[in-house]
Parts: C-alpha cells; structure tokens; sequence
C-alpha cells in the first residue's frame, strides 16, 4: 500500500477531535517532507513543492498546537513518499481542507476550532499550489 | 526614476563653484556678502571632515590607529576651523556675519554650499545616533561610507575645494571700496589656512593615492530613502520588472535588520517566517540560476562575460542547495507562535513573482504548479547588452538581499534559541517515547527543542551564509565584468570586504619596520612635543606642518632619484654580477649607512649640530643637489626650534597634564577654540595686519638649532609603537594593490 493511501485511511477513520489532530498532523508532516523531497526532481516545479512544504509545516504546526492535540507518540511511521508526483499530493491536501473545515465548525473547544480553520487554510494553500501540477 | 546620488549633488556644487570662480571679480565688488558665500562653504566643508576624522587634533596625535587620510583629514579638519576663524572675524570686521540678511538666492558659491550640504545630509540619511550616543548603522551602505576608498575620496575632495577656494578668499583680501581694514588680513589669513589644508593632504595623496574606483563608489552612494511598496502588476516589461526586483531587494535588507533583536521577544518573530524565508531564499537562487543560465548563452553576441556569469550560476546552485538545507533543518522545530506575514516575507514573495516572471516565459507566472511555463528564449530575456546588464544587476541585488537575510536570520534563530523559544513535539522525544503508558504525564504538547537539533539548524544556517555569501560575490565580479548598473554596489562590497580583511591581518614585527615617512603617526616634532606634554593646538600644528614639510620632501628626494641611488658597496656588487637580493639589500643597507656617517662626521668637523632627520634621510638616499639639502636643512632647523621652545617653556612651568587619548571620539574644537598665532602660519597678529609669520623667517638654518633630541633624527622611520610600515617586507600590499597595509588595528568605525 502506498504510504499516502495510509495517510488518507487514517484521515478517513479518524473518530473524534483528538484523533483527527492527530492524522492531520501526520497528513501535513508527510506532504511537507514529500514536496520537499519533490522538489528537486527537475519538473520544473521547485518553486511550487517548496512553498507547498511551507505551507504544510505552517499548518502541521497549526493542529500541532490545538488544545485537544494529543501529546503521546507518533503513530506508526508510514515512511517517506518521496516517489509522489505533485498530483497525488494536491488530492490529499483538497481532502484535508475539506475535512479541516468541515471539523472546524463542529469543534467544542474554540483553540481547536481556530487550529482547524488555520489548518484548513494550509491545506488549501498546499492545494493550489501543487494543483494541476501533474 | 533613479534616485539622485551624492556624485550628482557634488557636481551641481563643482558646477556652481565654477560659476562663482568665473565671477569672483564682479562678486568680490561685494565683500561682505562673497565673505559670508565663502564662510558658509568653509563651514559645510569643516563638517564634511569633521565626519571623516571626528577626533580633536591633539588626541588624534597620540593614536597610532589612525590611517593615514585620517590623519590628513584631522589637519585638514584643524586648518578649516581656522579659515572659518579667520573669516568669522573678517566678517565681523564688516560687520555681516552676525546681523546680516539673508543671503539672496542665486549667488553661487552659497549655491556650491547648498550642494555640498545636501550631499553630506544624503550621507548621514544611512548613519543614526543611538540612545547612549553612539553611531548607529541605518543600511547597508553605513559601512560603505565608513570605510577606506570612501574616507580617502571624501578627503581628497574636501582638499580639492580647499585648493579651489584659497585664491577666492585672497581676492577678497585686495583692497577695495568696501572692504573695512581690519578685514583683509583676515580674509588673507583664510586663504593661507586653505592652501595649508590643501597642503595636508599632498603626503597621503602621494603614498595612498585615490583611486578612479574609490571615486566612483563615493559619487554612487544614494540617499537611504526607502521606495514605497509596489504590488507586481499585470505584464510588466522586463524593465519594470528589474525595477521591482530592485526596489523588494532593498525594502527586503531593510525589513531583515534588527531581525536579531526582535527574535528573544517578539511574537512576530515565528519558525513559520523563519522556513518562510528560507524557502523563498532556496527559490530566488534556483530562479537566479536560471537566468544567469540564459544571460551566459547570449554572452557571445552580447559580449557578456560568460566566465563570470557561469561561475555565479554555479555559486547561485550551491546557495539554494543550502537554503533547501536549512529548510529540512527546521524539521520539527517550531515556536510558540505560528507564521505570521513580516515585511520581509512580503518583500521576498514580490520578489519571487517577479524573478519569476522574469525568468519563465509567463507573464502571470506564480510559483503555483499550474502556472508553470517554460524558461524564456535567451533571445527575448536579452535582446541587448543594455538589457542583459540590467538583468545582472536585479539579479545582483537580489543575491546581495538574501545574503543580508542569511545573515539577519541565523543571529535571529540564534537568538530564539538562547531565548529558549524553538520547540518541538513531545510526541517525538525519545522518553516520552519509551514511557508510553503514561505519556499524559508530560502536560504540554511541546517541549524546547533539543539541543542536537537545534545546533543541526544554527550550523545549516552557517553553511548558508556563506553560501549565499560566495554567491552575492560571485555576482559582484560578474556585474563589475558586466558593467551592470550595480556595479557601484559591488564596488562597495569589495571595500568593506578589503577592510575586513586588513582587519584580521597579523602586525607585523618591530625589528622589520622599515624606513618609511608615510606611517601614519606623527612625525618627529609632533612626536617630540607629545613627549614633552605640550597641548597647545597650535604648537602642535606647526609641528605638524613641519613634518608634512619635511615628509614632503623626502618624498620628492625619493622620486627624484628613483629609490636608493647605488653606492660604492652597492656598485661593486653590480660590476661582479651579483644579483642575490639579500646581498644587493645588504650593500644597499651598508652604503646608506655609510652615507650618513659622513654627513655627521662632516657637520661635527664643521662645528656644527649633527644632521636633523629630513637631511640625514636624504643623506641615506644618497641625495648630492645641494638645494635639496638646504632645504632640509631648514626644516630641521624649524623642527629643531620649536622643540627647544617647547623644551624652554616646559622648563619654566610645571607640565600640562598630557592629554588624554580618546578611548573613543571626543567633539573637536569649536571655531572660537584656540587662541591666535601670530606666528603660524602666515597669520598676521591682531593689530599687526600685513606682518609674516615667524616660522617663515630667512636666516641661517642652522642658527637657531641646538641638537635636535634623538626622536627628532628618526623622522625618516616615522615608526610608532605597534605600528607598521606600508610597503615593508613583513606589510603586505593591500588587495587593491595600493601599497602596504597602514596599520595593524581595523579602520576605525
């Protein structure tokens, strides 16, 4: 299995707020570590991966810092993705900020549901930038 | 529009000072107001030099730091207080300097002051005043203006001005209806003070010449006036493009000082601004690459310089492999604030977008994977030389900003480290880790970033400033091959960087100094009366004149001889066809020796004083015209004297305390400091108009002079403790391959 089909499983599965942080905080980590592996791999899109691992980490760190975040460990490593193509990546980031969104009005705790919003941007950024992009 | 320049500023006063000089009869009708057009330029020119060697004169003696157009600058300084002395009391004479009008528009010296006043203001716009008093550094071009090549242009200019206004203010000395008694002598007296600064600064432009880039880097400094902000636009041409890159490159240095200052405390100061910029640093090199990549393959038709252009390309590659660097290093790491949008992100994204559209065939382009474009066709990045030169020089500015931002954001994160700001998730501590079934122990989400990670960022932070470092000078040799408009801005750089490095050079030893009448320090006479305490300004000063005189001289006996002329050692040696240096120098040494021996011996026969310094250096030289050596006669004897005066009068009196040497600047005197000397240099006293100085008396050289005390026979080695001479062996030249190196401590900032 691809190691971004398990991102979006998680993402898929996740159960309550803590959860969801949790999988999205492994879903921006791993974009971010991908499109900077990416960026490199001479499409002719540097600029683009680079701003999108940017604005991954900004939103990684955005549901990093919720109140509802659990502190524990990390899931189990889902490894690199460096194979990933622009494409790919700019579906799991339209699926983020939906979910992000989507959560953030249902949240209770009101640092959570700025941390959603925030992260909802991130992804979306990460979206446009990295769309169409192959 | 380009902004104005201190070289335009000084060419308008130079335009005006030509006009005044082509009618300094008709505007001399008038004396007291071509008095108060001459004050008023006296006075801009004293704080022009006032700014270049901020030290009193008498504490200037005691510094063995100082190069040596500080130096000059500091006579030239003390001369220029004098002129305006003497022309503040010739203007009172005529009663104008006080309660006199306005001085219309339109006169065109008082035109010349008003440029050269506007230039200096345009100067200080990049140097501030901090809350302890201090001089702070508001851009970049502070160092500029600090440094060596600007210090020598500045100096030189302001003896050149002297030299132009002398014969203006002896004109007004002639007489004339309207010119009251009491003021010609000092109008007279102004225009000597004016050829004595113009005099003071004929040893440094004979040792340190100024050169034709040291010029050009003063005329280029702008005003540090900042442009306003500019959103890229729609198809902007080439041209605005370059614009824009220019002005985000500079409002982008700007907005990255201080950076370390605010990074301990300031919420806005965030890990997110921090990759930000980075990756916008890894993105701007991978942009320059490429365009430099275009501007090479249209090298030869447009005749750029392919080697240049290549080699910064390649500098430009390694930047962005360590700015991507350092953007993996952050990992992790975090603060306890997220991304907020500083200027300095603002100002790189502008740039970004117009490099971009710069380089890639795509009016519209944004680093979006759905703008994506193909570069654009040499051909149509560069159509002419105009054109690519342009380009080289928005590409400079641009690498010059992200050198400054390196440089800026490692002290930041250096800062935010020690402030214990840089985080990390607790989820990936190793303890935490291990301790799993009870992880809610920990309470916090993050934790400060561990030491091991933290120090991987600083030193990826390093390896990008010099990254970045070689890349901006890899640009400065392709814009100077290129002649691109930021050539000045290289030109710059290349002096601070010369300070730099002479800067970290080791003093060289003692016992290798090498005679030498150019080191700087003060000559034998002013050596002697700092010896004995004297502080009187204007003894000093006349000591001073005499070791510029004799300085002089020694300088005209050297080239009129080309070097050491050979001797009987010397000569010997060159009939066996020895060419070993070390045993040519020995002879040399030898036969030099020789010489002066001689001249003593002969003087003792005589009955004489021995030689004094000037004529023992040229009995060293080997110097015969007996002109020459009566002339260094006299100027032994004048130093000779004044030490025996000081001597007497230290005598007769309990001694001033000596003065104390400036740990840093003090305020020079004011014009109404100081007394008047009657006999220095060329003055007339109060009530004796139209009598001579003493000092410029005929008689006997050697009347007046007992034997000079032995610091007085080694003018020719000028050495100072700790100094060092140019030219020596144990000196390296300098860089820009003026001579040696003029002393061991850094250009005084």
């Amino acid at each position: 299995m691809r190691a971004i089909d398990v991102i979006t499983g998680r993402l898929d599965h996740a159960a309550g707020v803590p959860d969801l942080l949790a999988a999205a905080w492994e879903a921006f980590e791993f974009i971010r570590a991908a499109a900077s592996g990416c960026a490199d791999t001479g499409a002719g899109l540097y600029a683009a991966f680079m701003f999108a691992s940017a604005a991954a980490a900004e939103a990684r760190d955005a549901v990093g810092m919720a109140p509802s975040m659990p502190a524990g460990d990390l899931a189990p490593g889902v490894g690199q993705a460096l194979e990933e193509a622009a494409g790919p990546l700019a579906e799991l980031a339209g699926a983020l900020a939906a979910r992000m969104a989507a959560t953030a009005g249902q949240a209770d705790d009101p640092g959570d549901r700025e941390a959603f919003r925030a992260a909802a941007a991130g992804a979306g950024q990460v979206r446009r930038l990295l769309a169409g992009g192959g | 529009m380009a902004a104005v320049t201190f070289g335009d500023l000084l060419f308008t006063g130079v335009g005006h000072l030509e006009t005044a000089s082509g009618r300094w009869d008709q505007e001399a009708g008038d004396p007291l107001a071509a008095g108060r057009q001459l004050y008023r330029v006296v006075d801009v020119m004293t704080r022009y030099v006032d700014g270049v060697a901020p030290w009193d004169y008498a504490g200037a003696l005691g510094r063995a730091d100082l190069v040596l157009w500080q130096r000059a600058g500091t006579h030239i300084a003390q001369s220029l207080h004098r002129a305006a002395q003497a022309l503040g009391r010739g203007l009172e004479g005529l009663e104008g300097l006080q309660a006199g009008p306005e001085l219309p528009l339109g006169l065109p010296l008082a035109e010349a002051a008003t440029a050269l006043l506007a230039g200096r203001d345009l100067l200080n716009t990049h140097l501030a005043t901090g809350p302890d008093g201090a001089r702070v550094e508001r851009t970049e071009w502070a160092q500029v203006i600090t440094s060596a090549p600007v210090t020598r242009a500045v100096t030189d200019m302001i003896a050149w001005w002297c030299q132009q206004l002398a014969p203006l203010a002896e004109q007004l000395s002639r007489p004339s209806p309207g010119l009251a008694a009491g003021a010609a002598p000092e109008f007279a007296a102004a225009g000597q003070w004016l050829r004595q600064a113009t005099a003071f600064a004929r040893p440094a432009r004979l040792a340190d010449p100024v050169s034709v880039s040291d010029r050009t880097l003063l005329f280029a400094i702008p005003p540090a006036a900042m442009s306003a902000w500019e959103r890229p636009r729609a198809a902007e041409t080439a041209a605005d493009l370059c614009g824009g890159i220019t002005r985000s490159a500079s409002r982008l240095q700007a907005a990255a000082r201080g950076a370390a200052q605010r990074a301990a405390w300031s919420p806005a100061e965030t890990a997110g601004a921090w990759r930000w910029t980075a990756t916008a640093g890894a993105v701007t090199s991978h942009l320059t690459e490429a365009v430099l990549r275009s501007l090479a393959a249209r090298a030869g038709p447009l005749g750029l310089p392919e080697g240049e252009l290549h080699a910064a390309a390649a500098a430009l590659a390694a930047s962005q492999a360590s700015w991507h660097q350092v953007t993996a290093a952050w990992g992790l790491i975090t603060t306890e604030t997220r991304f907020l949008a500083t200027p300095a992100v603002t100002e790189a994204s502008d740039l970004i977008v117009r490099l971009g559209r710069l380089a890639c065939d795509d009016p519209a382009w944004t680093p979006a994977a759905a703008h994506h474009a193909p570069l654009r066709d040499p051909a149509v990045l560069a159509p002419d030389a105009a054109a690519a030169a342009a380009i080289v020089a928005a590409v400079h500015y641009a690498a010059c900003a992200f050198e400054r931002v390196a440089a800026a954001d490692l002290g930041a994160v250096e800062a935010a480290r020690q402030a214990l700001r840089l985080y990390v998730p607790t989820r990936i501590i190793p303890d935490a880790r291990r301790r799993k079934n009870d992880w809610r122990t920990i309470p916090r989400a993050y934790v400060i970033a561990p030491e091991e990670q933290t120090a991987a960022l600083i030193e990826a932070y390093r390896a990008v400033v010099t990254a970045s470092g070689q890349a901006a000078q890899a640009l400065d040799q392709a814009a100077l091959a290129a002649g691109a408009p930021s050539r000045a801005m290289a030109l710059a750089r290349e002096a601070f960087r010369a300070e730099e490095r002479l800067s970290h050079l080791p003093p060289p030893a003692d016992d290798l100094a090498a005679p030498n009448p150019w080191a700087g320090g003060p000559g034998p006479a002013e050596g002697e009366l700092v010896r004995l305490r004297v502080t009187d300004p204007l003894v000093l000063q006349r000591a001073a004149a005499i070791d510029a005189a004799g300085q002089n001289l020694i300088t005209e006996a050297r080239t009129s001889v080309g070097g050491q002329a050979p001797g009987p050692v010397d000569s010997e040696l060159a009939r066996l066809g020895v060419t070993d240096p070390v045993m040519l120098q020995r002879a040399a040494a030898i036969d030099a020796a020789g010489r002066k021996l001689i001249l003593e011996a002969r003087t003792a026969a005589a009955g004489g004083p021995p030689p004094g310094p000037a004529e023992s250096e040229l009995a060293r030289l080997g110097i015969t015209d007996p002109v020459m050596l009566q002339r260094a006669a006299v100027i032994d004897a004048a130093g000779q004297k004044l030490t025996a005066e000081a001597r007497a009068a230290a005598d007769r009196g309990p001694a001033a305390p000596v003065p104390a040497l400036p740990a840093g600047r003090g305020p020079r005197p004011g014009p109404a400091a100081g007394r008047a000397d009657p006999d220095f240099p060329g003055r007339p006293a109060a009530g004796r108009p139209g009598s001579r100085a003493a000092g410029r008396r005929r008689g006997p050289p050697r009347a007046a002079g007992r034997p000079g005390p032995s610091v007085l026979r080694s003018w020719g080695s000028g050495r100072l403790p700790g100094g060092s001479r140019p030219g020596h062996p144990a000196n390296p030249p300098r860089p820009d391959g003026r001579g040696g190196r003029c002393q061991p401590c850094s250009w005084p900032k």
